[in-house]
C-alpha cells in the first residue's frame, strides 16, 4: 500500500558507532571523525553542512582516495566504503572562520539509537562557558573537554561560550513558566468573575 | 531533562485526573456522558475541535513527514480546512440542530433506517480502531526514544490513562481536558520554532542546507496529483467525522458550533506551521534519522531546553490522549448507544447503558495495541488510510444526506457499503499503478458512493417528511 509513504530508511545499512574529536584554537578548530559502518555499497558520501563565514579543508579520508562535492550549503565527501570487519572510516579536516558551530560529517546511512555508539568530545572549551547553550546535549568531562553521547548523528555541534546576557535556551523555559503562572491566574480571576455573576443572578 | 520531565508529566496527570474526577459528578445520564449536558461554549468548544483534529498524526507523523519530504506535506492542510469549512455550513449547524447523541442517530433519523444506522455504527468501530493503532504506535515510538520504555509498557499506560479520564467523566471531562491539551500543544510547539532555529544558526543558514540535502525538501517532494489526492482525503473525512460531529453535539447552539470552528482553525493554523518549522529544522539538526516518526521525540529530548522539552512531550503525549479519548467516545457510543441500546437491549435503563458504554471504551481500548506492535506501517501512513475509508463511506451520506432530501436509506446503505468496498479494493489492486494515471482510492471511494447515492435514491421510495422535517425547512 502506497510504498512511496511508507519510510525506505527502515531497510538502510547503518552506522555503528562514530567518535567524533574536535580540537579548538582560536582560529582554528581540528576534527578527527571515525565511523563504524555495516554497508553493502563500494562507495560511501558523507555530508557536512556549510556555514557561512567558515571554511573547510579536508585533510585526510580513510579510505582513500575521496571525491568532494562543494555547494552553497553544503560540502558532500564521497570514499570507498571500508571493508572488512572492525576496519572504520576516518576523516580528518580543518574548520576556519565563525567556530561556534563545528559541521560533523553525517553518512548517507542512519545511526541506530538503540544499537549504535555516537560520542563527540571538544577539546578547548572554556571552563566559565555555559553548557546549557550549547548542541548536542554537553557534559563536561575533564577541564576544559566537554563531550555529548546524542543517540543520533548532529549535523553541526554549537560550541558553549562564555556569555553573561539570557540565552534563548533560558529565555524559554523561563516564557513556559510565566505562561503557565499567567494562564492558571487568568484562570482563577475568570472563574471567580463567573462564580460573582451567577451568584448576583441567583 | 529527566527529573524535569518526570515533574511536568505528574503536573499534567494530576489535572487531568481532577478534571476527571470533578467531571464524575457531574455525570448523571447518558445525554450528560456523551453530550456533556450540551453546555460547552465557542473557545473550549474550538480547541476541542482542535485536540480531536491533532493527533499523534500531527505531532510525530507529519512532523515526521515533514522531516523526510519537506514543505510539500504541509499545502494537505488546506484540504483540512476546506473540510472544516463544507463542515460549518453545511453539517454542524443541521446536526446539532437535530440534537442527537451519535452519529448513527443522525443516519438512523434521515434516513429513517435501523439497518442504515446498524451499519454506520459498525463502520465506525472498525475504521477507528485502525485509527488508534496509529496512536498507540507514536505513544510505543515516543516513549522508547524518550523514556526508553518498552512500546508495550507505553501502550498500556496510555490506554490505562485515558480510558481512565473517558470512563469517569465522557465527554464533560474531555472537552475541559482537551481545551487544556490544546493549550499546551499550541505553546509548547510555537515556543520551540525560535529554539531550534537559534541552534541552526538562522533561516538563511537552514534554507541553504535543506537545499543542498535534497532541492525537493523547500519545493515539491509530492506532486499536484499526490497532494490533491492526500487532501481530497483528509478534507472529506473531516466534513463527515463522527468523532467531530460527536463534539457538535455538545456544544450550546448552532451558532456556538460556527464559532468554534473558526477558533479550532486558529488553532491548526498555529499548529501546522510549527510543525511544519519543526520538521524542516529538526532535519538540519539531524539530517540522517532511522525513523522519521522519531523526529519530534528526538527534537523535544535532545535539542530542547529541558522546560521547553518537557513541555513538548506533554503535547505530544495529550495529543494523542485527546484523540484515544474521543475514538474512544465515539466507538463506545457506537456499541452502546446505537448497537446495544438499540438492537440487544432496547429498554435498557440509563445506568446499565453508561454502564454498556464504559466497558466497550475498555474492550475497544486494548484491541488495537496487538496491531501497533507489529508496525505494520508509520504513523502517518496509518492515519491517511483511515482518512480515506472514512471519506469513502462517510462523506456522502452525512454531507449530501443533509442536503439533498431525495436520499433515502437503500440509496445511503449501498452508498456506505459501495464505497468502502470501492476503497479497499483499489487500494490493493489499483493504488499501485498511482504514478501513471493519479486516480487515488479515495476518489474511487467517494465517487462510487455519490454514484450509488444518487442512482439507488432515485430507484427508491423517498423518505417519510416526517423524517426529513428535521433536517430540511420546506
Amino acid at each position: 500500500m502506497l510504498p512511496f509513504l511508507v519510510g525506505a530508511l527502515s531497510t538502510l545499512p547503518q552506522v555503528t558507532a562514530a567518535t567524533v574529536d574536535v580540537t579548538l584554537s582560536s582560529s582554528v578548530a581540528k576534527v578527527e571523525a571515525t565511523y563504524a559502518v555495516r554497508v553493502q555499497a563500494d562507495s560511501l558520501t558523507f555530508v557536512l553542512i556549510r556555514l557561512r563565514d567558515q571554511e573547510i579543508h579536508v585533510t585526510a579520508v580513510r579510505p582513500g582516495p575521496a571525491s568532494m562535492h562543494h555547494t552553497t550549503g553544503s560540502v558532500r565527501v564521497s570514499a570507498p566504503a571500508p571493508r572488512g570487519p572492525g576496519l572504520p572510516a576516518v576523516l580528518r579536516y580543518e574548520v576556519r572562520g565563525n567556530l561556534q558551530r563545528i559541521p560533523i560529517p553525517v553518512p548517507r546511512v542512519p545511526t541506530d539509537p538503540d544499537a549504535s555508539e555516537v560520542v563527540i568530545r571538544v577539546h578547548g572549551v572554556s571552563p566559565d562557558a555555559r553548557l546549557t547553550d550549547g548542541f548536542p546535549r554537553l557534559s563536561r568531562s575533564d577541564g576544559e573537554v566537554v563531550t555529548a553521547r546524542p543517540a543520533n548523528l548532529p549535523s553541526f555541534i554549537r560550541v558553549p561560550v562564555v556569555e553573561t546576557g539570557l540565552s534563548v535556551n533560558r529565555l524559554s523555559d523561563s516564557f513556559v513558566i510565566v505562561l503557565m503562572l499567567a494562564s492558571s491566574m487568568f484562570w482563577l480571576v475568570r472563574r471567580r468573575a463567573l462564580q460573582a455573576a451567577a451568584s448576583r443572578v441567583r | 531533562m529527566g527529573p524535569t520531565l518526570v515533574i511536568a508529566l505528574a503536573i499534567y496527570f494530576t489535572i487531568v485526573l481532577g478534571i476527571a474526577i470533578w467531571s464524575a459528578f457531574h455525570t448523571k445520564t447518558e445525554e450528560d456522558f456523551i453530550a456533556a449536558g450540551r453546555s460547552i461554549g465557542p473557545f473550549v468548544g474550538g480547541a476541542v475541535l482542535a485536540a480531536t483534529q491533532i493527533s499523534a498524526g500531527t505531532v510525530v507523523g507529519t512532523l515526521g513527514r515533514h522531516y523526510l519530504t519537506g514543505v510539500s506535506w504541509w499545502y494537505i492542510w488546506f484540504g483540512v480546512w476546506a473540510g472544516w469549512l463544507v463542515s460549518a455550513f453545511f453539517v454542524a449547524p443541521k446536526l446539532r440542530r437535530f440534537g442527537a447523541l451519535t452519529v448513527p442517530d443522525y443516519v438512523g433519523a434521515r434516513f429513517g433506517s435501523e439497518t442504515a444506522r446498524a451499519l454506520a455504527g459498525v463502520l465506525i468501530v472498525v475504521s477507528y480502531t485502525i485509527y488508534l493503532v496509529a496512536q498507540f504506535q507514536a505513544s510505543g515510538e515516543i516513549a522508547q526514544a524518550v523514556l526508553g520504555m518498552r512500546p508495550l509498557t507505553a501502550m498500556l499506560v496510555l490506554v490505562a490513562s485515558t480510558a481512565l479520564y473517558t470512563l469517569l467523566g465522557g465527554v464533560r471531562s474531555s472537552s475541559y481536558i482537551e481545551f487544556l491539551q490544546t493549550l499546551i500543544m499550541v505553546s509548547g510547539l510555537a515556543i520551540a520554532v525560535p529554539v531550534l532555529l537559534n541552534h541552526a544558526g538562522g533561516i538563511r543558514q537552514a534554507t541553504d542546507f535543506l537545499r543542498s540535502l535534497d532541492s525537493r525538501l523547500l519545493g515539491w517532494y509530492y506532486g499536484p496529483k499526490e497532494l490533491v489526492a492526500f487532501g481530497v482525503s483528509f478534507g472529506l473525512s473531516i466534513a463527515a467525522a463522527p468523532y467531530e460531529m460527536t463534539r457538535f453535539y455538545s456544544m450550546r447552539d448552532e451558532r456556538t458550533v460556527k464559532q468554534a470552528i473558526g477558533v479550532s482553525i486558529g488553532f491548526q493554523v498555529v499548529i501546522g506551521l510549527s510543525v511544519l518549522a519543526l520538521g524542516l529544522l529538526t532535519r538540519v539538526l539531524f539530517p540522517n534519522l532511522a525513523s522519521a516518526d522519531q523526529a519530534s521525540s528526538i527534537m523535544a529530548f535532545e535539542v530542547l531546553p529541558p522546560i521547553v522539552g518537557a513541555l513538548l512531550i506533554v503535547a505530544m503525549v495529550s495529543a494523542i490522549m485527546s484523540t484515544v479519548n474521543s475514538v474512544l467516545l465515539v466507538t463506545g457510543a457506537s456499541v452502546a448507544h446505537d448497537l446495544y441500546g438499540r438492537f440487544v437491549r432496547p429498554h435498557a435503563s440509563q445506568f446499565h447503558l453508561v454502564m454498556v458504554n464504559r466497558l466497550s471504551i475498555l474492550v475497544l481500548a486494548i484491541i488495537p495495541i496487538y496491531f501497533a506492535l507489529q508496525k505494520l506501517s508509520d504513523v502517518q501512513a496509518i492515519v491517511v488510510e483511515q482518512t480515506k475509508f472514512i471519506a469513502s463511506f462517510f462523506f456522502v451520506p452525512v454531507v449530501i444526506g443533509l442536503n439533498w432530501r431525495r436520499g433515502t436509506a437503500a440509496g445511503a446503505i449501498t452508498s456506505m457499503c459501495g464505497g468502502f468496498l470501492a476503497c479497499l479494493v483499489w487500494e490493493f489492486t489499483g493504488q499501485s499503478g498511482f504514478a501513471s494515471h493519479g486516480i487515488d482510492a479515495v476518489e474511487v471511494g467517494v465517487g462510487t458512493s455519490l454514484v450509488l447515492f444518487f442512482v439507488v435514491s432515485k430507484l427508491t421510495k423517498p423518505v417519510a417528511d416526517a423524517n426529513l422535517r428535521i433536517f430540511f425547512k420546506n
